[in-house]
């Protein structure tokens, strides 16, 4: 997938990340494993649905959005249709993270301009590989 | 894309993937072995956890619908949950975690299966639901069930699909 190169932050700021998972396990391991990779973190919000998210990211300037897809409340498809359909979050770096990985799910994610798509099952590693990438295109 | 009428995988092609989806969960994400159990050796183990055992379940739809069930001891949800984390011990997941967990490893394997028997396909999941369980909770006529060790703990996954999803 191609990532979305524009760039949603200011050189040395540190980044605000919003996690929407509806699994505390889930949230707490992406939370240790983006925390672990070094990339400088100002700030991990976290969400237990598509709803709360988007309430987060009205709410406040977050500069990347991980989300699951399945979850109850509000989707995470749904979640990013929203953002999609606003220019406020134009600049907002968006991240997958599901277990569902058909290609169906991935063609809507990229008509969604979702940067990264990453399935679960993953190793921490993996998030480290992302954000050290988004990091460096986008800061 | 999306095709209506991708058909159910038979019942032998299933389970087998999901040994196959479940082991791969197990062992990238939890760094845990997985071996298939003797009814005998499996009973025995269930017999032998002193704790509560956990039913995780997950339903799923779309080009075809069903459910995946997980049971497995509560002390190896923990056991597993703190992998998950990276951990020091069990003792830093609470039983709520550890419940959430079990809604997740079941999510997570039912997602693999998914990917793996249908790549084109996006399915629906609903939310994990756990419950405490019997070790004898019965499997069901008409579902697939694999009778595994994790760790050496006895773990029982099970494919249901809906009526008339498995008869080719």
């Amino acid at each position: 997938m191609t990532p979305d190169v524009s760039a949603p932050t200011d050189p040395g700021r540190h980044l605000t990340l919003l996690i929407v998972d509806d699994s505390t396990m889930m949230r707490a391991m992406l939370k240790r494993a983006v925390l672990a990779t070094g990339v400088p973190v100002h700030d991990v919000l976290e969400a237990a649905d598509g709803s709360q998210g988007l309430a987060v990211l009205q709410q406040q300037q977050v500069d990347v959005l991980f989300t699951d897809v399945n979850m109850p409340v509000m989707t995470g498809i749904e979640l990013l249709r929203a953002v999609a359909g606003n220019a406020r979050w134009d600049r907002l770096v968006r991240v997958i993270i599901s277990t569902d990985g058909s290609e169906a799910r991935r063609a809507e994610a990229t008509s969604l301009k979702v940067s990264r798509y990453v399935e679960k099952p993953f190793r921490p590693e993996t998030m480290r590989d992302v954000l050290s990438e988004l990091s460096s295109a986008h800061v | 894309m999306s095709s209506q009428n991708s058909p159910a995988p038979t019942s032998e092609v299933g389970g087998h993937q999901l040994l196959e989806s479940m082991t791969d969960v197990a062992e990238n994400s939890l760094f845990a072995m997985v071996d298939v159990a003797e009814d005998a050796t499996w009973r025995a183990a269930a017999e032998s956890e002193e704790g509560a055992m956990l039913l995780a379940h997950v339903g799923f739809s779309g080009p075809f619908s069903g459910a995946i069930d997980v049971l497995l001891p509560a002390a190896l949800a923990q056991e597993l949950g703190a992998a998950f984390l990276g951990a020091e011990s069990p003792e830093e997941v609470s039983p709520a975690n550890a419940a959430d967990f079990a809604g997740e490893f079941a999510n997570m394997t039912c997602g693999a299966w998914l990917t793996r028997t249908h790549p084109k396909d996006a399915f629906s999941l609903s939310a994990p639901q756990v419950a405490v369980s019997p070790a004898d909770e019965p499997a069901g006529a008409g579902s697939t069930a694999l009778f595994l060790l994790v760790n050496d703990r006895p773990v029982r996954a099970r494919l249901s699909l809906a009526s008339g999803q498995d008869a080719r």
